[in-house]
């Protein structure tokens, strides 16, 4: 017998399959999709756990140097401007490093910009698939005699998803979290 | 209700209701000229951000994952999302090698929260760096 979690899993499924089919969206479908990564408290999470919820998605790795800190931080405080709507958002960071960010320092990290951005790591595979489906640019590079300094270059785009799993929109790197806010804002209420 | 009614009832309203993505703008074709910056630099207005002397600045933000944009003569961006078939990613390797360049592009528009979002089917010209900031301006960031 099906179980209510996985009916839901299933119904989420094909509204989101169909909505993409139907949606005149020029955008929709470009970004986006399935993923399974395992949460910075250790569970495994799909993205249909979000079912019903938006999800803001954000690519980057603990170590950042500079882009990433910064558009956190947008998010925390777009966050926290949204007030109790914050609620029908979770907030995603997933990984471009899984060699060094830990489901432990990925917590830490996400946590201290705001405790409900959830951190998601998983196999170079499962990290390399969400890379796919959301087109993040992930190059590593190198300094000369220090390897495992490495740094890496990645996109800086946040996407919103829908409570349905599809794509509604993106927020470039350098705006600011009133700006967030408002386009989050406007989303949540349209439904 | 039972829970397998309100699930079935969430379902019918998930598969039949419009998305919100209804209202955005249908994409246009347009033929657009100007440009290739690093957005950041560029909005931001740091470090004069246009030109010869900017082009290395360029080069590093394009690569480092700051969006590629073609800035206008009216000062409008358009974000630079794809490059003919090459949907692997939104990096555009094959702009990073002609940032600051003044380049004539066909393609596809659509416009998000402000945003003017590009999907480039051909560049029509490039034209090389013709913003000689150089002569006004030291090299960004670190002089020359």
């Amino acid at each position: 017998m099906i179980s209510r979690r996985n009916l839901a899993a299933a119904m989420f499924a094909t509204a989101a399959t169909g909505a993409r089919a139907q949606n005149p969206d020029p955008l929709a479908g470009r970004f986006g999709g399935p993923f399974a990564l395992t949460a910075s408290d250790g569970r495994r999470v799909t993205d249909r756990d979000f079912a019903g919820r938006f999800m803001l998605v954000y690519f980057g790795y603990t170590r950042c140097p500079d882009v990433c800190p910064v558009d956190l931080l947008v998010m925390a405080e777009a966050l926290k401007a949204l007030g109790p709507d914050a609620a029908r958002i979770q907030p995603l960071f997933i990984t471009v490093d899984p060699a060094r960010d830990t489901p432990a320092s990925l917590a830490d990290y996400a946590g201290s910009f705001d405790p409900r951005i959830l951190g998601l790591s998983g196999s170079e595979e499962e990290i390399a698939a969400a890379l796919r489906a959301y087109k993040v640019h992930r190059v590593k590079y190198i300094p000369a005699g220090h390897p495992e300094d490495y740094g890496i270059d990645h996109s800086s785009l946040t996407y919103l998803m829908g409570p349905d799993g599809v794509f509604r929109t993106l927020i470039p790197h350098g705006g600011t979290s009133e700006r967030m806010k408002e386009i989050v804002a406007g989303y949540l209420a349209k439904g | 209700m039972r829970p397998a009614t309100i699930l079935a009832a969430a379902f019918l309203a998930a598969a039949t209701l419009s998305p919100p993505a209804l209202a955005q703008s249908p994409a246009q074709r347009v033929q657009v000229k100007g440009e290739l910056v690093d957005t950041w630099c560029s909005v931001t207005g740091i470090m004069f951000a246009a030109g010869t002397a900017h082009h290395q600045c360029a080069v590093w933000c394009a690569v480092g994952g700051i969006p590629i944009s073609i800035k206008t003569a009216d000062g409008a961006y358009y974000m630079v999302l794809r490059i003919a078939d090459d949907d692997h990613s939104v990096a555009r390797k094959p702009f990073v090698k002609i940032q600051t360049h003044e380049v004539s592009v066909d393609g596809e528009l659509i416009e998000r929260d402000g945003v003017k979002y590009l999907f480039v089917s051909e560049v029509l010209d490039d034209a090389g760096i013709v913003d000689l900031t150089h002569e006004q301006n030291p090299i960004s960031p670190f002089g020359e």
